[in-house]
């Protein structure tokens, strides 16, 4: 049974954006506009944070993609009255939107805050809703939403290796926001099959400059960051808000 | 009752629990169409029901016209890729090729011709027929082909073909539109280098990259194709990590990821490549043999680059210290191979052909043109004759004799494809007058955008995902390269592609154009890319042909390469000029291309008006970014609104507060403003060519957009600025720091 | 007993309170299951009676989709023509829809039989390979004449979970729901 994980290298980042727009593409995020913004209630299930360090001329802006941690022990699973957040026996943290009652526990008890609540129903102009992907659903007001490390995808892949007799291979599809990703940051894959090229880079790269998200609240995130180089980095001193 | 509301109830009624259960009925509350299963009538050879079909074709050129694959499912398109096939981005993609099927949905789109019911500029339009609507463009040109301008982008590839042809035939006069510093840079490699195309970086080999300015990983010229070198320039290779110097006025989105940012004062690129190059040839960095070409390239003389550009004498003017030059020149020298590079707001000034040049030249000092690990040339159209790849689109003054042409009558009609000169040249240009003023107006435009609305009439193009071309992608991966674009959907709405309305027109015009549309004008290029005999597709008859080409998205050929690089003319070192004086005036207006939405191109797309700017993580509007010194000194903070008032206008923009902002440069993105061009678009923002003087390059004649100055007023109210920023609740503790670094292994 | 009179009927009209909505539930179960739906009329009485059983068709002869795709699909108006140009029609109503939706260019819309639950993924290709007949879940569709095709079995979620623990597939909810 794969592991499901995801390897972003900090150093290849450049901060385009491409994550953020290809999630919305395939999985059928509600445009986010102007009011939406305003409210405070953007959906993006992956975003890009921008971090300052230092003072003008001596400054630095710092990016970082964050899509859903998918921890293994998450804390968003055990709060929820009726088992809509839940874990996969594939290692994902998965939103069963029928079940969602919209009690939002989960995301108040997300430290990465990447569980979107619907506060209303989504809506596209008639021609656009010819883009939406028919494999994902599209989630009503109500429900929380949140990365399903395109569980669509994974699961086509899974049923094409079915029919074809086979296991799946490593690195036969990815998440849309490592297929577009242009500078090759974002890499996912199976942690359990060892030539995966995320397997390769956790027992890698993870080694020498690998870090998680509030690795120390002890949740086992599935997302491994490889952390920024910068030449005028104190030793072992890190970035600050 | 959905299952939902069903929920609500449950929840407040006694019974709720119980009934629970019963609620199991079979999706009632779906929409109808949900129980309708349609049969139809033909089954095409390329549509499998029930699956997925991918089609390749080719990202619009000005985001560097590379291969894309486009996932379509019923018929209808609906997820962009990258094609991993082809040599520019192998399978990369960006934002805004992902919203491509945005355009192709858009909800106001121009749904059929239309023909104005009312004055002119007053949007209302009534539908008429194509054949009434093609009868009156064919007698509009036919009355006197010599007054009548065909605006268009630059010309590239298939239709870039039809057009000049159609030009050629019935003898009306053309003029292409292009964002003004790609005609500089344009200029700039045919000085410099002897070439026509924009050149590529080989960075997964080089040891240090320099920018002047250049965006190169958001806007600048082939982002992505940049952004995947990038990538391997950090961290592709085990030994060794590239090192990313910036030197520009304004932390861009792309200077956000420099190892160090040398801020400068606008213009000052040019004087601090010169100033570089003076101290590696003093300190004997470089070869002499290789300084011969630079110093053609700026017509100097060893001596006067020896006098003038010492460190000492420009550090004042540049805004650097002599030894931060010194320190950059001897890392250039040093580390190589080394790429420099300038683009973006360095050739935007009135200096900007010599910035750029200063600055490209340098890469002969450290022997990097066309060399492992350096600044790659690309050869020109493999067809030159047939196939247009780079032509340059007209400077700033050129348009703005076509403005007084068609004020003064010379020119009775314009005919606009694709090209929003309204938008895009600023009001000082006198173009949107002229237009309003013009004898008739005719758009091929898939939107209503502010120069359709000045149209008589409108001819909807069919978007990029519905029509037949062939894009060759400027810059090219150094090769030569041409990118099949194909029709992935039939026409979503009542539209024709623009090739095939100029070869309707050219035959009512009794002038027949060689192909009978623009599909078999593709066809008959891509048969004259198999004559050439080489490239990668090999295939026995001209049908075989195309269509391996089609399915690798394109057809390119590794040997073909640039040939020698030689300056071909000099280009004098210049000071900047700034309109307004300092002052009055005591600010820099430096407007930059947005990331998501470009020039404004994209602005009507809501996925990019939604796509936070990496910097500021500003959306849906415009703002002025300001130094928090200097804010704290004129006493505003972000979201207070202030006027910005250049010698040419003024404008009420919010300010956003950006620690990395120069103490005097005010920084303005572009890409809002628009009056039209639909309702993601409208009356939002403010365009800064508003308020840009007309400051034109001195050589190229190109609009000089950062070359003004500017003074600001307070007005007293606030502007809620819609940003990312803010939208998730911080969750950075001191112990648990989120951005991560390290040093570099030694 | 006096005393406890008002406690009994409290209770017996509370068991009767109770109890409507446990009857309304079990009536609404019994009623809305999907096997007890009538027969949905279609815009043309397909006989799979004739095509099935009488000519010995295979189910994906027509609905190619089911080997390959998660929809079965229904084939385009063109492959029924493919045999039904030769075969005589006229004075055959049923038929002459059938032609007349083809010479006009009409597609056909088919009421849909099977309903599976809201936010549910069905993969009709992943069955059909691990070595399920389609009258598994369709039932003997082939005997099926006018006035069509009715489902046969309930297909909710309490059927996928049994079959699939019965057969040893996965039960996580993401194998359906995403």
């Amino acid at each position: 049974m794969p592991r499901w994980g995801m390897v972003i290298d900090l150093d290849r980042c450049i901060g385009c954006g491409a994550c953020v727009v290809a999630c919305q593409a395939e999985n059928n995020v509600p445009i986010n506009t102007e009011d939406v913004y305003h409210q405070r209630r953007a959906i993006e299930w992956i975003r890009l944070e921008r971090y300052w360090e230092g003072e003008y001329p001596d400054i630095k802006a710092r990016y970082i993609p964050v899509p859903c941690m998918h921890c293994q022990n998450a804390p968003c699973e055990p709060v929820c009255p009726v088992y809509a957040t839940y874990h996969t026996s594939e290692g994902i943290n998965m939103q069963v939107y029928n079940r969602c009652i919209g009690t939002r526990y989960c995301s108040i008890n997300c430290q990465w805050h990447v569980r979107f609540f619907n506060f209303w129903e989504p809506k596209w102009p008639d021609s656009l809703k010819n883009q939406l992907n028919p494999n994902v659903t599209v989630r009503s007001r109500g429900v929380m939403e949140k990365c399903t490390f395109c569980i669509q995808r994974i699961v086509k892949a899974e049923h094409q290796a079915k029919l074809e007799g086979r296991q799946l291979r490593a690195d036969e599809f990815t998440t849309a926001c490592a297929q577009a990703c242009p500078t090759d940051a974002i890499v996912f894959g199976d942690l359990d099959n060892p030539e995966s090229r995320v397997a390769r880079l956790v027992s890698t790269a993870v080694n020498e400059r690998g870090y998680r998200l509030l690795e120390d609240l002890g949740t086992e995130p599935s997302v491994y960051y490889l952390k920024k180089v910068d030449l005028e980095a104190p030793v072992e001193e890190h970035s600050s808000h | 009752m959905r299952r939902r509301e069903f929920l609500k109830l449950a929840a407040t009624s006694a019974t709720g629990a119980v009934l629970f259960t019963g609620c199991g009925s079979i999706g009632n509350g779906n929409p109808p169409s949900e129980f309708k299963i349609e049969s139809p009538v033909w089954n095409p050879n390329d549509l499998r029901y029930g699956r997925d079909a991918w089609f390749a074709t080719a990202a619009p050129a000005s985001v560097g016209g590379y291969g894309i694959i486009v996932r379509v499912f019923e018929g209808r398109a609906k997820k962009v890729e990258g094609n991993p096939d082809f040599p520019i981005n192998f399978g990369r993609s960006c934002a805004k090729a992902q919203a491509l099927v945005q355009e192709l949905y858009h909800p106001d789109r121009v749904g059929a011709p239309l023909r104005l019911a009312g004055q002119r500029g007053s949007g209302q339009y009534r539908a008429v027929g194509w054949d009434e609507a093609l009868g009156e463009v064919a007698s509009l040109i036919r009355q006197a082909p010599g007054s009548t301008l065909l605006v268009t982008e630059p010309l590239n590839g298939a239709l870039g073909a039809i057009v000049e042809q159609f030009v050629r035939a019935t003898g009306i006069q053309h003029a292409s539109l292009e964002p003004d510093e790609r005609v500089v840079l344009r200029e700039a490699m045919r000085r410099a280098f002897g070439v026509e195309s924009f050149p590529t970086l080989d960075l997964a080999n080089a040891r240090l990259l320099v920018s002047f300015s250049a965006d190169f990983l958001h806007t600048w010229i082939s982002p992505v194709q940049f952004a995947r070198a990038y990538g391997a320039f950090r961290q592709g290779r085990p030994a060794v990590r590239g090192t990313y110097y910036h030197v520009g006025p304004r932390l861009s989105g792309t200077a956000a990821n420099a190892d160090r940012w040398l801020p400068i004062r606008p213009g000052a690129e040019g004087l601090v490549a010169l100033s570089m190059a003076q101290v590696m040839l003093e300190e004997g960095l470089v070869e002499e043999t290789s300084a011969v070409p630079f110093f053609q390239a700026l017509g100097l003389t060893p001596d006067q680059l020896a006098t003038d550009f010492a460190p000492e004498r420009v550090a004042e003017a540049t805004g650097l210290s002599a030894e931060q030059i010194r320190e950059l020149a001897r890392a250039f020298a040093e580390q190589r191979p080394s790429i420099a590079i300038a683009g973006t707001s360095a050739a935007a000034s009135t200096n900007g052909l010599f910035n750029l040049v200063a600055v490209f030249a340098l890469n002969y000092l450290v022997g990097s043109v066309g060399s492992e690990g350096g600044l790659i040339l690309n050869p020109a159209s493999p067809l030159p004759d047939e196939l247009p790849a780079n032509r340059s689109g007209d400077a700033y003054r050129h348009w703005v004799e076509l403005a007084q042409q068609i004020a003064g009558g010379q020119i009775t009609t314009v005919l606009v494809h694709r090209a929003n000169p309204v938008y895009s040249l600023p009001p000082a240009s006198g173009f949107r007058d002229a237009l309003r003023g013009a004898g008739s107006v005719v758009s091929f435009s898939s939107f209503r955008d502010e120069t359709t609305m000045l149209a008589d009439l409108v001819l909807p193009d069919q978007t990029l995902l519905e029509q037949w071309g062939l894009v060759v992608p400027d810059p090219g991966p150094g090769y030569e390269v041409v990118a099949v674009q194909q029709p992935v959907v039939n026409p979503f709405v009542d539209s024709r592609a623009f090739g095939d309305v100029l070869i309707q027109l050219a035959a009512q015009l009794g002038q027949p154009l060689p192909w009978p549309n623009q599909e078999e004008a593709v066809r008959a290029l891509a048969d004259a890319l198999r004559g050439l005999g080489r490239g990668n597709v090999t295939a026995e008859n001209p049908r075989a042909y195309f269509v391996t080409m089609q399915a690798q998205g394109g057809w390119w050929d590794e040997r073909a390469r640039a040939g020698e690089a030689r300056p071909q003319a000099a280009t004098a070192p210049a000071n900047p000029e700034f309109a307004g004086e300092p002052g009055q005036f005591p600010f820099y207006l430096l407007p930059f291309p947005s990331d998501s939405l470009g020039y404004g191109e994209f602005a009507h797309l809501p996925w990019l008006q939604g796509l936070p700017e990496p910097v500021s993580t500003n959306v849906w509007g415009t703002w002025v970014e300001i130094n928090p010194r200097t804010a704290r000194d004129i006493g505003v903070e972000t979201g207070d609104l202030v006027r910005v008032v250049t010698p040419q206008g003024s404008a009420e923009l919010p300010v956003y507060v950006n620690p990395a902002a120069m103490p005097d440069v005010l920084s303005v993105p572009m890409g809002q403003g628009h009056t039209a061009f639909g309702r993601y678009a409208e009356g939002r923002g403010v365009n800064p060519l508003e308020l840009v003087a007309p400051q034109v390059e001195r050589e190229t004649g190109a609009l000089a957009w950062a070359a003004t100055r500017c003074r600001l007023e307070l007005t007293g109210r606030r502007m809620r600025i819609a940003r990312f920023e803010g939208q998730i609740p911080a969750f950075q503790l001191e112990e648990f720091p989120i951005v991560q670094v390290t040093r570099p292994r030694s | 007993m006096q005393r406890y009179f008002r406690l009994v009927l409290f209770a017996a009209v509370m068991l009767v309170v109770l109890a409507i909505p446990v009857a309304a539930v079990l009536a609404r179960t019994y009623f809305l299951a999907p096997t007890t739906q009538p027969v949905k009329a279609q815009p043309i009485q397909f006989p799979h009676q004739v095509h099935a059983q009488a000519m010995g068709l295979d189910c994906t002869f027509c609905h190619r989709g089911a080997i390959t795709s998660a929809q079965a699909t229904i084939p385009a108006l063109e492959f029924c023509m493919s045999c039904h140009k030769v075969i005589p029609w006229q004075g055959r109503p049923e038929l002459e829809k059938l032609v007349q939706a083809f010479e006009r260019g009409q597609p056909v819309q088919w009421n849909k039989v099977h309903q599976l639950p809201d936010h549910a993924h069905f993969v009709h290709a992943v069955h059909l390979n691990f070595g399920f007949q389609c009258s598994d879940c369709h039932g003997d569709v082939a005997a099926m004449g006018k006035p069509g095709v009715k489902q046969v079995r309930d297909l909710r979620m309490g059927d996928c979970l049994t079959c699939h623990q019965q057969n040893g597939a996965r039960t996580d909810c993401s194998v359906c729901h995403y």
